[in-house]
């Protein structure tokens, strides 16, 4: 299982992956230094898979992998990524366990910075079957739509911007809201597809602020949270 | 409710945004006033302060500046901030209290009721939501760290305890490279603070994968990074071990990986563990 973490590379973002050896972290007694496969997939803002890549993965250390260096220029801007490692842990197997990958995506700016700023996954979000089937593993609500709430206050000035991701296997309208603290609240509905993303700007000026909620009948619709100011950025999950 | 950590990291100051809303509108129905304590230890005891009464959906923000307690010292090459716990209350304290107390506020699980945790310098600011339990004295950290950067950036290691005892204890944290084994250093850290440790002077390379371990205290750790050039910062938290699998036991995991680790580094490093 993978969670769906977003990448992007407009306006001179870069986009990184912490690849670990999973496994070895699990089990480094007997994956230490057994090699196996680790398989990306890359999925544009409408959830299409628009490329696939695999590497080699063996022994304890660390690998940063950059996601643009991975996708053919002409590529969408934006998307979504998964990566799943492709072994067999029977300890965790027998228990009803799955190796889960949450890692660590970093973002940098050309122009601003190259400190990285790293946000990482939190959600059981896509898995990938033995035959090579992909499936979205994201809940959401029957009947009603349910609301999530930001607990972290837009100050300006910044831009804000929002990545949210459909990790249902169905396409889900998602609402965000956003609510300055003086000012008409402003939203943005979009039906978003599985595998998809919404991504949504908000820009604050000096002594400015704001509130935002998302609507939807995924069950935790939060976002990754850009705040880009004049000389340097911010990144975090809600 | 969890408590929400105030403290200074590298000259930078520590801040704290608190959301008197619920994160979301399923869990908890219900709104109310309720009031913001902040809870900080002298060794012996907890003090305890009210610092802000907050209505329904309002936001209370919080800086390190405002709280003179907020001092550190160099312990061996830890820095060792102290650190203010602010909570959100519907019951009146006491002046004092022996431990930390329960929360009496009604408790969201999805996702946590979480606070901006942040650090700001003038060129920047960093934040993450995020919130802290008190652990268990008997329990542990493994952390593998992969946030090192190699261009422009001075690195720290920052593990955050928080117990319900005030009185200070210290333990040891050790740090090896995962891959051989090999342990770089032993470093003192100490429980309710913020323990800080420069990274760059072990040489860590690209391919390195630090790992950090302490058998007798567990808390948070992160990542944070400072460019040279302009003063940008960096801040991310790792998740646990039991993070690495899904469905099953978690804590069953847990245990099961810590174990494994904690013979394997006993095995592969020159000295052994206290």
């Amino acid at each position: 299982m993978s969670d769906l973490f977003p990448f992007r590379r407009d306006g001179g973002w870069q986009t990184h992956f912490e690849l670990l050896n999973v496994p070895a972290l699990i089990d480094p007694d007997h994956m230490a230094s057994a090699p196996y496969v680790v398989r990306f997939y890359f999925f544009d803002e409408n959830g299409e898979l628009i490329h696939q890549w695999q590497t080699e993965n063996c022994g304890i250390g660390r690998r940063t992998i950059s996601i643009g260096e991975l996708l053919a220029e002409s590529g969408p801007a934006r998307g979504t990524f998964c990566c799943f490692h492709e072994v067999y842990l029977p300890q965790l197997e027998a228990k009803g366990a799955f190796l889960a990958e949450r890692g660590y995506a970093g973002f940098s700016r050309g122009s601003k910075s190259r400190v990285r700023g790293y946000v990482h996954g939190n959600l059981d979000a896509i898995g990938l079957d033995d035959t090579g089937r992909l499936s979205c593993l994201g809940k959401g609500f029957w009947l009603r739509r349910g609301e999530y709430r930001l607990q972290h206050r837009l100050e300006g000035p910044a831009t804000y911007e929002l990545c949210i991701v459909n990790s249902s296997s169905v396409p889900e309208a998602i609402e965000v809201e956003v609510l300055p603290e003086d000012g008409v609240a402003r939203t943005v509905t979009r039906v978003v597809s599985s595998r998809g993303s919404l991504w949504t700007t908000c820009k604050l000026e000096s002594g400015q602020r704001a509130r935002v909620r998302v609507r939807s009948k995924l069950n935790l619709p939060r976002p990754v949270v850009f705040r880009v100011e004049q000389e340097s950025f911010d990144v975090f999950h809600g | 409710m969890s408590y929400y950590p105030l403290f200074n990291l590298q000259g930078n100051s520590g801040f704290v945004n608190v959301a008197n809303f619920a994160p979301n509108d399923w869990e908890v129905t219900a709104q109310s006033p309720r009031s913001v304590c902040a809870f900080r230890t002298d060794g012996s005891r907890w003090i305890v302060s009210p610092v802000a009464a907050l209505e329904p959906d309002e936001f209370g923000s919080f800086e390190a500046a405002s709280f003179p307690s907020l001092t550190g010292e160099d312990v061996g090459g830890t820095r060792v901030e102290e650190v203010v716990l602010l909570s959100l209350r519907t019951d009146e304290m006491a002046a004092e209290c022996g431990e930390l107390p329960d929360s009496t506020a009604p408790v969201a699980r999805w996702p946590e009721w979480r606070a901006t945790i942040g650090f700001a310098s003038g060129a920047s600011r960093v934040s993450y939501q995020g919130e802290i339990n008190p652990t268990p004295v008997t329990a542990s950290l493994l952390s593998f760290h992969p946030f090192i950067q190699f261009v422009d950036t001075r690195n720290y290691f920052v593990f955050l305890n928080v117990e319900r005892a005030p009185q200070h204890r210290w333990s040891d944290l050790e740090i090896f490279i995962a891959g051989s084994g090999k342990r770089v250093d032993v470093r003192r850290i100490r429980n309710n603070a913020a323990n800080v440790i420069c990274l760059d002077e072990y040489g860590f390379t690209d391919r390195d994968l630090p790992v950090f371990y302490s058998g007798k205290m567990t808390g948070i750790p992160f990542g944070f990074g400072s460019a040279i050039s302009n003063g940008m910062l960096s801040l991310e938290h790792t998740h646990p071990p039991g993070s690495l699998t899904v469905h099953g036991d978690r804590s069953q995991a847990q245990r099961e990986i810590k174990t494994a680790w904690v013979a394997r580094l006993r095995r592969m490093a020159a000295g052994g563990f206290a």
